[in-house]
């Protein structure tokens, strides 16, 4: 009897905890997947073609075009649909880049940057680079690497990736700078580890942590910087439907009493970003959730193992 | 065989110190030591008297500021140089440290504890590893179930027994403790020190055991090394140094421990 009631206790003190996270978690994560399936499922949503145009120009909402129509006769709900997909796109693309970027610069600025010769010189060369960037206000940075790279998606996801990577470096670097400390790697060396396998095995999955939680802040930040970037007229090429572009075009009408095609792809970004906030609070709540299963992936134990 | 070949650790005037100019800090001063593969060698000593640098000295987590250390014979420096000398000396000379953290939160101990085997032993076959482990968790009184579990999972008592049983596998002549039962209870501390004892008279290591509790010490040690503010101030066998201490601070030290001893029988 009395080895049996910790166990029962711990059992009910755990079980209905961890399935309310679990289904609290999920939920957050509600906004953030709205916005994929939008964009997803764009080409069955939308009522038009985002990119002919499909009636008369500057058409108010209407039952035919709920959100009315531009300059040229496009439908503008399904412009702002469309929307979705460039920003989703570029969102996901950059916030992977970035992060995996961000944790292998940051770990190797991290390990490097206080031994000497070329790797420690190298590491702190990066990590002068990493926040010299970082002073650089992002649309400015951003019009410097598409005005050399000229404009195409290419150039485009770079200067983002180059904007939005500095935090993922900084936030490894501290981390690894952090672990580096750690007896257990003392340990490993003792017991016939390589450096080079520390840092993969112990270092850096060790360290990972606030950058994947920083990746969903990361996707929210690409679409602000996109659509600025887009504003300014050095986004994605027209007339490809993207948010900050609808918005620079539709300005000139706003004053004219045309409010439509530059508020809803407005809204657009606003709904979204703000979608992308929140479910990126529940990371830290899906966190020890995913963390299971990331603890148990070891790359060169398991390899060996098999 | 020339003399200092046959000795696994021999230090010559080894010595550390700490920062530079006026903010010198002087943690082991110069000493010599020649270390036997079957001698069993007590470090004791007080918080800051440098054992526990002396001790990481030994195994090139600290480079000594003055002075050699030689593992027979050749110069720990040339050992560490090149990958296949640095593991043959880790084959030689494990070390144990007091530290808990001295696992990867991330790892599974059989993960940590199967890696010496394989980058050390070089045993690949996972039925050869297996058993082996099982084998080390059986002498350790540990239960191999627990190797699925990771550091946080287990006891400290626990984890410290793995933490000897990673350096255990790897057969070392020369096992080199660092305070590995301090932070675990006196019942726990008493099981520790039989297995490690057991251990090394079985597969007739030499064990430098680093500790600040004279009773740890002189029931696993037959030689004594009494250590404080980085000089060594006392050596000679358990026997000799327990009853005849020279030197004031150990004497100190005897009689601090004899008056608690006697405190406590008071008590029971």
């Amino acid at each position: 009897m009395s080895a049996q009631f910790p166990d029962q206790t711990a059992a009910l003190a755990v079980a209905p905890r961890r399935t309310g996270g679990t289904i609290r978690a999920v939920f957050a994560f509600v906004p953030l997947a709205l916005v994929v399936a939008i964009a997803v499922l764009a080409p069955v949503i939308a009522p038009y073609d985002p990119v002919t145009s499909v009636a008369a120009s500057r058409l108010p909402p209407s039952p035919e075009h709920w959100f009315g129509t531009d300059a040229v006769g496009m439908d503008i709900l399904s412009r702002t649909i469309y929307g979705a997909r460039i920003a989703v796109q570029f969102g996901v693309i950059v916030a992977v880049l970035s992060t995996i970027g961000g944790v292998l610069i940051g770990t190797f600025i991290g390990l490097s940057e206080s031994s000497s010769g070329v790797l420690g010189l190298l590491g702190r060369g990066l990590n002068q680079i990493s926040s010299y960037l970082l002073a650089i206000p992002d649309v400015i940075l951003g019009i410097v690497v598409v005005g050399i790279m000229g404009s195409s998606d290419f150039a485009l996801t770079v200067a983002i990736t180059l904007c939005l990577v500095q935090a993922p470096v900084k936030l490894t670097r501290v981390e690894v700078l952090r672990v580096r400390r750690e007896s257990y790697l003392e340990s490993a060396k003792l017991a016939g580890e390589s450096s080079f396998r520390a840092a993969l095995v112990h270092v850096m999955p060790n360290s990972i942590g606030p950058a994947m939680r920083n990746m969903p802040l990361i996707f929210g930040n690409c679409v602000i910087i996109l659509a600025s970037l887009g504003f300014i007229g050095i986004g994605v090429k027209a007339p490809t439907p993207e948010w900050g572009y609808m918005i620079s075009s539709g300005l000139s009408s706003l004053v004219l009493g045309r409010w439509w095609p530059a508020v809803f792809p407005a809204a657009a970004v606003l709904l979204s970003v703000l979608a992308i906030a929140y479910s990126s609070r529940a990371i830290p709540r899906m966190w020890p959730l995913l963390a299971v299963r990331v603890k148990r992936w070891n790359p060169i134990g398991r390899k060996a193992r098999a | 065989m020339s003399d200092a070949e046959q000795f696994i650790l021999t230090l010559d005037g080894v010595g550390k110190e700490y920062g530079r100019g006026r903010h010198r800090v002087t943690a082991v001063q110069p000493l010599d030591l020649r270390v036997d593969a079957d001698v069993e060698l007590g470090v004791i000593g007080e918080s800051g008297s440098g054992k526990s640098t002396l001790a990481r000295m030994m195994v090139g987590l600290e480079t000594p500021s003055s002075g050699t250390i030689a593992c027979n014979g050749r110069p720990l420096r040339e050992w560490l140089s090149t990958r296949a000398s640095r593991l043959e000396y880790r084959r030689r000379v494990q070390y144990v440290a007091q530290d808990t953290t001295s696992f990867d939160p991330r790892q599974t101990f059989y993960d940590a504890v199967s890696v010496p085997l394989r980058l050390l032993r070089g045993v690949r076959s996972e039925r050869e590893i297996r058993s082996r482990l099982d084998a080390i968790a059986d002498e350790l009184s540990l239960d191999p179930a627990l190797y699925s579990r990771q550091p946080h999972q287990v006891s400290g008592g626990q984890r410290q027994r793995f933490a000897l049983a990673r350096s255990l596998v790897v057969e070392p002549q020369l096992l080199i403790c660092d305070e590995v039962v301090s932070a675990l209870d006196v019942s726990v501390q008493g099981a520790v020190l039989n297995l490690i004892k057991r251990h090394v008279a079985e597969h007739h290591m030499g064990l430098i055991f680093v500790a600040h509790g004279l009773p740890a010490v002189t029931f696993i040690s037959s030689n004594l090394m009494v250590m404080r503010q980085g000089e060594v101030v006392e050596r000679g066998t358990v026997a000799d140094v327990v009853t005849r201490p020279r030197h004031p601070y150990t004497q100190e030290l005897l009689a601090a421990y004899a008056s608690s001893s006697q405190k406590e029988g008071g008590r029971q």
